[in-house]
């Protein structure tokens, strides 16, 4: 171990030289995000005008304080939001070049191709073999031998299958909540989605979960365009290729990751990641 | 006096009143059972599951009372369950917000404590009126009337209970509204309505008001549902007003079937409801 590791906690991020991801090489914009506005209920704007692009096979992250819009903001990118009435939405969200908010978006369809991690590990109160089956079989036929492939396969791509493969049939609410959160990634990945949304996957789970998820984003990267919200800066640092600084509704600065971190170029994303503010 | 002397002092009456409360009330719980244990074992015998419920003066036993109170119960049940789960949903899932839900759930809160003899008359009105006459149909849907507005509240009660964000993981992955209730929801629910479901067959199966107006009685077996049936709660109020002793023994017999009856489905219910919590 040497000095440099061993500062990292004292210092914050600006001490050492993390080996920042770098975005590989032209890959192309996944989901295209114009002046994207979105007001709540009781009249809330929480999204201010946003326009972003998010990479295909790369990691997004969303950093800002809370209350910033960066949960909102990943809640439009599958129209979560359909769900409670009264809601806001204008601009445009182009996932491969079709405008998403359109009212005719089949958002069942929308969902199977934009899957999402919640905060909290939110397991279906069955098998954890049905727990991965269940949004298979919402689009797909398949036989049992098929059936049976496939959820290994999630199981596996969400690295927990070492974990379960001696319990497949046991309630999924009997795993430890980091356990709970991979088979949520599993089942999510199960239905084999473009887009995958983070929301604060790892802020409910111990140090060790979280680095094993963690990881695991990192594998998922090189098939998926993943978006994660995290209000952890290290997480940021570590998993992502690209970055976004929200505050207030708005997007203050969007850059490649490394960029953000080191040279930022406004004063308020630097008090930011450097823990002067928020 | 020290200010902790006092706390305790104010401590010690306040148990006191307290235990003294709980134990007012349980005297009477114990003085019931025991009365009925007291009076109702004797009647208990192999004849009182058997024989039809006699003439005064002769031998007999309650079993066309059970027989048609087992009959209303489950039909009364089969008609409620499913109208008051969809309706429960329907409160809960669908109409969160709305005017409609708001007022329905409003009445429904009503109905649930609505005398039970206003049901009777009101299905006397409707069904028994109208047919000309008194049958176990009717009694069965003045039952399920009683029990629907329980199972309705049980219901929305334990939707409200499962938290919102499995319907968002659910809806996630691309399922539709209905597959996300019947799949995740309602297993996630599942004890918790059955639990209410239970309760309101204990709740129905000691009525006797809306008994009198629409299933009436009956001195003989019968299993016809277009006909007067007997029944333990009439049957029971019958003999027990009655000034001849064996028919108040059957009574108490009838009393103590009933309230042990209603006894094991609530433990059922706090077994069923146990194991959701553990699960």
């Amino acid at each position: 171990m040497n000095m440099s590791d061993q500062s990292l906690t004292e210092n914050g991020l600006s001490s050492q030289t993390p080996a920042f991801l770098t975005p590989g090489p032209d890959q192309p914009v996944k989901v295209r995000v114009k002046n994207l506005r979105f007001t709540y209920q009781n009249g809330h704007e929480a999204l201010k005008g946003i326009n972003l692009d998010l990479r295909d096979k790369s990691v997004t992250a969303f950093i800002g304080p809370s209350g910033c819009g960066k949960s909102t903001l990943l809640r439009v990118l599958n129209r979560m939001y359909d769900l409670y009435p009264g809601q806001n939405v204008s601009g445009e969200v182009m996932l491969d070049g079709r405008n998403i908010l359109s009212r005719t978006e089949d958002l069942n369809r929308l969902r199977a191709t934009v899957g999402m991690v919640f905060q909290k590990p939110t397991p279906f109160p069955m098998s954890i073999y049905e727990n991965v089956a269940f949004g298979i079989r919402l689009y797909e036929r398949l036989s049992k031998a098929e059936m049976n492939v496939r959820v290994e396969a999630a199981l596996r791509e969400a690295a927990i299958w070492d974990e379960v493969k001696d319990k497949l049939h046991q309630s999924g609410l009997g795993l430890s909540g980091g356990q709970q959160q991979r088979l949520c990634i599993a089942r999510a990945v199960a239905v084999k989605p473009e887009v995958l949304l983070l929301d604060e996957p790892a802020s409910a789970l111990d140090p060790i979960s979280t680095a094993k998820i963690e990881d695991l984003i990192g594998t998922l990267a090189q098939d998926y365009c993943i978006a994660i919200v995290t209000h952890n800066m290290h997480q940021a640092a570590r998993t992502s290729q690209y970055t976004a600084f929200m505050y207030l509704g708005e997007l203050v600065e969007f850059d490649e990751t490394a960029k953000i971190f080191l040279s930022p170029r406004h004063q308020r994303t630097n008090d930011y990641v450097t823990g002067r503010f928020g | 006096m020290s200010l902790s002397a006092r706390r305790k002092r104010t401590n010690r009456i306040a148990m006191g009143l307290a235990t003294l409360a709980t134990l007012f009330g349980l005297f009477f719980l114990g003085a019931i059972l025991w009365t009925l244990l007291w009076q109702g074992l004797g009647a208990i015998g192999p004849a009182i599951f058997v024989e039809n419920t006699p003439p005064p003066g002769s031998d007999g036993g309650l079993a066309n009372a059970l027989f048609g109170s087992l009959v209303m119960t489950l039909v009364a049940i089969l008609i409620a369950a499913p109208i008051g789960v969809l309706a429960g949903t329907y409160l809960s899932e669908y109409a969160r917000g709305s005017r409609l839900g708001e007022a329905a759930k409003f009445i429904n809160d009503v109905l649930l404590s609505a005398p039970s003899i206003i049901v009777g008359l009101f299905i006397y009105a409707a069904l028994v009126v109208p047919f000309g006459h008194f049958s176990a149909w009717s009694g069965a849907v003045a039952l399920a009337v009683i029990a629907l507005p329980v199972i309705n509240r049980t219901t929305q009660d334990m939707l409200a209970l499962v938290p919102n964000a499995l319907r968002e993981a659910a809806a996630a992955l691309g399922a539709p509204q209905w597959k996300v209730m019947v799949f995740v929801i309602y297993r996630a629910a599942r004890s918790g309505i059955l639990t209410g479901i239970l309760l309101a067959v204990a709740r129905i199966s000691g009525e006797t008001a809306p008994l009198l107006f629409t299933a009436l009685n009956n001195q003989f077996w019968s299993t016809d549902l277009g006909a007067p049936m007997a029944n333990l709660p009439v049957v029971i109020f019958q003999f027990a007003m009655s000034p001849y002793d064996d028919w108040q023994r059957l009574a108490w017999g009838g009393a103590l079937i009933i309230t042990a009856a209603i006894l094991a489905l609530n433990i059922l219910a706090r077994a069923l409801a146990g194991t959701r919590r553990r699960s």
